[in-house]
């Protein structure tokens, strides 16, 4: 089969029927596997072109979430805040825990430019500019805003509410950071092809997702 | 696949392979495995990411149906890690290449494997991540949380770690470790 | 660091991890192959352009322009200097120096007529070899840029303080990256892409009597090796295995509770062996967790046929066994559910290889002294040594302080038939390595106390037989994994 079933049964997240699902702006043209996840309260839009692999998870639950055009989010990558502490631990189940709260937690919107790239297993919880690249495994910190064009290599870390300028790398031990300018054009040639072919590869389900304004969908998982 | 036991953890082939029923597996024909691998629970492999030949032939856009993820025998493929095969961008066109993993292989949890080939008797350790189309040699060993950047060319038999991963030793002429007893043991 | 093209030329080369290019020295390249070779070109152009006689009149070298900076290149400067040595050596009179050596050569003192020399040196009383000297001349030094001597320009320091204060720190590096550029540059545009090193394969040789160890194959991309006499192939080998925990838990083991694992012995020679194993009772180290072997003498089979089992020989009976522990020979079709671990029992055993059971209790506590040991005798005396040395340290936390890692005292007992050749080339084995599943593995040479039955016995059989007793004691460490702290937060898994 070529399509991107995969053969175990779905019990490794028996909470995934149990997420909220979130009211989603999908554009047409963008690409989300099946088993691509998509939760939270907050709005959830994501622009055209756009290709979420299997097992991204894309978290609403306490901001609206804006992803533009021709972004990549790998498998196992997340973008959203999971809970809203200071500790870090994911943890999916804030369904209830923003529900006990007495005052309201700060909304933290989420905005990721057109372009970007999140690697397999990357933690987004903040803003990401137009074209950056964030590797496998990084984090980006609660409320940090990366800048344009630019690139945070594997299993670095943002901490929450930096902010990283226009065309700076992460990389190394514990962030050291570099200035460049760039050859974003050849890169961007070079993403473009790649977004044509993740389209080809992966198939999409957008009406699983796909909520018109204020309307929830009933039972998910439909294929 | 014929469980051995009902309802056990992991289903184990004909060949010997052990798969967790807890392992997300995509593209499942374009993978194969080299017999008695172990693939614990949350692991990801990508065999939906296949070699495509935009070259029109005869007509079918479908892509050719070529290998995507090939293991060797007693590869050990721990929870959490990702199989990914890189992307080549190669003369004007981007597609996946194969990704070649030898025998004997040890995969540490949370690893992410990007890497073209990896060969066999190679140590992987927790949390590494191998960039886009890495080579790993024989008998190499990658410590928890090396980052090998894409095309680095890891040589036969030695220690990488750190990030960018350098070598920082070499392993020795002694036995490496042995898959076939991690196999029996899960 | 790979190499990128637009369609054709021109072609840069690109780190894929930090995102630096050829563009940032302003290097282009004309093909995409023999990197290396156009490398050289292109900064061997930048050194001829302005040569080191120049270096003199110059003002001060302008560290900003990339190109120049490749002037002071250290390989082109240390070939100037050598040149010149040589030639003064040349120039040296070998009456005046005796121990000058001829044509710039290594002197070979020991030729007969270097050694004439030197000798009627000592035996001339007379004036006659005094004559001649005159006076001597001493060797000279460089003295300018031709002859490779560079001078510290001191303006080119300003020069750079000067870039520096106007491009800030970050356009410097740091300390490794200057290591590992040769010409010692100071900014980041002076950096030159460094080919990788490749890489040899070597055979080794035995210190003592020249045999050949190692042999790798000659073919480039075969690993294997033709000849492979490693000492781990002549002593047991061990694998710790945990009894009834999944290994994923190996790096968080809890503490304060008994833990047991099994330890399994294989034999790779064809005799039979008598194992004494040991470890202090607490182990030294920052953390002193307890462990106990429960069975610490027993008996491996010898690593026969399958056919010579079948027939009975090569399995040690307990008839063989005079050693005061219980042994029994364990049906091996039980299974492992019906085992209790009990102290002076083997767990199991097989043809050859037997397993024992080791109870660790892993302690949390850590810093300050370990816990003082009797020193009248703990149960085994080896362990007091080690333990005096680490109480008096105050030492930090370290990352590895959780690791849990015991240390084992081998000590095998064998008879070897005596061959026309003498013994089997078994060196006395002091390193010795131990691999559990899943956890960290390490290796530790014998400290003072050294393999103590190292030596041969000639005791044993009579002359019919002609077997002798040989005996082996190393230290090994056994790597088990961490231990687990109940404030750290468990990793989580993805």
């Amino acid at each position: 089969m070529s399509s991107s079933k995969p053969t175990s049964t779905s019990q490794q997240r028996p909470k995934a029927s149990a997420l909220p699902k979130p009211p989603t702006t999908l554009d047409p043209t963008c690409v989300i596997a099946d088993s691509a996840i998509l939760t939270g309260k907050y709005p959830i839009s994501i622009g055209p072109q756009t290709v979420l692999h299997p097992r991204a998870m894309i978290i609403s639950a306490y901001g609206p979430v804006t992803i533009g055009r021709g972004c990549i989010i790998s498998e196992k990558a997340v973008v959203g805040i999971a809970k809203q502490d200071d500790s870090g631990t994911k943890d999916v189940e804030m369904t209830t825990a923003v529900a006990t709260t007495s005052t309201p937690p700060p909304t933290y919107e989420i905005h990721l430019g057109d372009d970007v790239v999140l690697e397999p297993a990357a933690v987004v919880e903040g803003s990401i500019g137009l074209g950056s690249s964030i590797q496998a495994g990084a984090r980006i910190g609660k409320g940090s805003v990366v800048g344009k064009y630019c690139k945070i290599t594997p299993l670095c870390t943002l901490p929450p509410g930096d902010e990283l300028s226009d065309f700076s790398i992460i990389y190394g031990k514990n962030q050291r950071r570099q200035e460049r300018p760039g050859l974003e054009r050849l890169r961007k040639v070079v993403h473009d092809k790649e977004l044509e072919v993740l389209r080809t590869l992966i198939p999409g389900n957008l009406a699983k997702w796909q909520t018109t304004a204020a309307s929830g969908v009933g039972a998910g998982g439909a294929s | 696949m014929a469980p051995k036991q009902a309802k056990g953890e992991y289903i184990e082939t004909e060949a010997g392979n052990k798969v967790s029923r807890r392992s997300q597996i995509h593209g499942t024909t374009n993978i194969i495995l080299g017999g008695r691998t172990v693939i614990q629970a949350e692991a990801v492999i990508r065999g939906d990411l296949l070699r495509t030949s935009t070259s029109t032939s005869s007509g079918a856009q479908q892509s050719v149906a070529s290998l995507a993820v090939q293991t060797g025998k007693y590869a050990i493929l721990s929870p959490g890690c990702v199989l990914h095969p890189p992307r080549k961008y190669h003369r004007g066109t981007l597609s996946h290449t194969t990704q070649k993993i030898g025998d004997n292989v040890y995969i540490g949890p949370g690893a992410i494997i990007e890497a073209a080939t990896i060969g066999s008797n190679v140590w992987i350790g927790a949390g590494a991540v191998l960039g886009r189309l890495s080579f790993i040699r024989d008998g190499a060993k990658v410590l928890d949380g090396a980052v090998v950047p894409g095309g680095m060319i890891v040589n036969s038999g030695d220690i990488v770690g750190g990030r960018p991963a350098r070598k920082v030793g070499e392993t020795g002429w002694g036995d490496p470790w042995d898959g076939r007893e991690a196999w029996r043991s899960i | 660091m790979d190499g990128e093209g637009v369609a054709a030329a021109p072609w840069i080369l690109e780190c894929q991890y930090c995102n630096w290019t050829s563009l940032d020295i302003g290097i282009t390249f004309d093909k995409p192959n023999n990197i290396h070779g156009q490398l050289a070109k292109i900064l061997g152009k930048a050194r001829s352009k302005v040569s080191l006689l120049l270096d003199k009149l110059s003002d001060e070298p302008e560290p900003t322009e990339p190109v120049k900076a490749f002037r002071a290149d250290p390989d082109s400067r240390f070939a100037t200097l050598l040149s010149f040595y040589k030639s003064e050596l040349a120039k040296e009179n070998p009456n005046d120096n005796p121990f000058a050596s001829i044509s710039g050569a290594n002197t070979d003192y020991s030729s007969p007529s270097s050694f004439a020399r030197i000798m009627s040196l000592y035996t001339n009383t007379n004036n006659y070899g005094r004559k001649a000297s005159g006076k001597s001349t001493p060797m000279r030094g460089a003295v300018d840029a031709s002859e490779g001597l560079v001078l510290v320009n001191h303006l080119a320091d300003e020069k750079a303080i000067d870039i520096l204060h106007r491009t800030g720190l970050s356009q410097t590096i740091n300390t490794e990256q200057r290591i590992a550029q040769p010409h010692n540059p100071r900014f980041q545009n002076e950096m030159i892409p460094q080919a990788t090193l490749l890489c040899t394969k070597r055979s080794r040789r035995c210190r003592t009597c020249r045999h050949i160890l190692v042999k790798p194959e000659a073919k480039i991309n075969n690993t294997r090796y033709k000849i492979k006499l490693l000492a781990l192939n002549h002593i047991p080998s061990m694998t710790l295995k945990p009894l009834t925990s999944l290994p994923s838990t190996l790096s968080h083991l809890p503490p304060n509770k008994p833990l047991q694992f099994l330890l399994t012995l294989r034999n790779p020679m064809f005799e039979a062996i008598k194992v004494s194993l040991g470890t202090p009772a607490q182990t030294p180290g920052p953390r002193a967790h307890s462990v106990t072997i429960l069975c610490p003498d027993f008996t491996l089979g010898a690593n026969a046929d399958v056919w010579d089992e079948a027939l009975g020989i090569g399995l040690s009976n307990s008839n063989q066994n005079k050693r005061g522990s219980k042994l029994l020979l364990k049906d091996l079709n039980n299974t492992e559910e019906s085992k209790v671990a009990e102290a002076g029992k083997v767990w199991e055993r097989g043809r050859n290889w037997t397993t024992v059971v080791v109870e660790v209790v892993a302690c949390q506590s850590l810093k300050g002294p370990p816990p003082p040991l009797p020193r009248g005798g703990p149960p085994l005396s080896f362990g007091a040594s080690l333990e005096g040395l680490l109480e008096a340290e105050d030492r930090e936390v370290t990352e590895d302080d959780d690791v849990l890692e015991i240390p084992l005292f081998v000590r095998l007992e064998y008879e070897q038939a005596v061959t026309e050749g003498g013994s089997t080339g078994l060196a006395v084995g002091n390193v010795a390595t131990t691999t559990a599943a899943g956890a960290t593995t390490s290796a530790t040479s014998a400290d003072g106390i050294s393999a103590a039955g190292g030596g041969e016995g000639e005791g044993g059989r009579d002359g019919d037989i002609g077997k002798r007793t040989r005996e082996l004691a190393y230290w090994a460490v056994l790597g088990v994994g961490r231990v687990a702290n109940p404030s750290a937060k468990m990793p989580e898994q993805k």
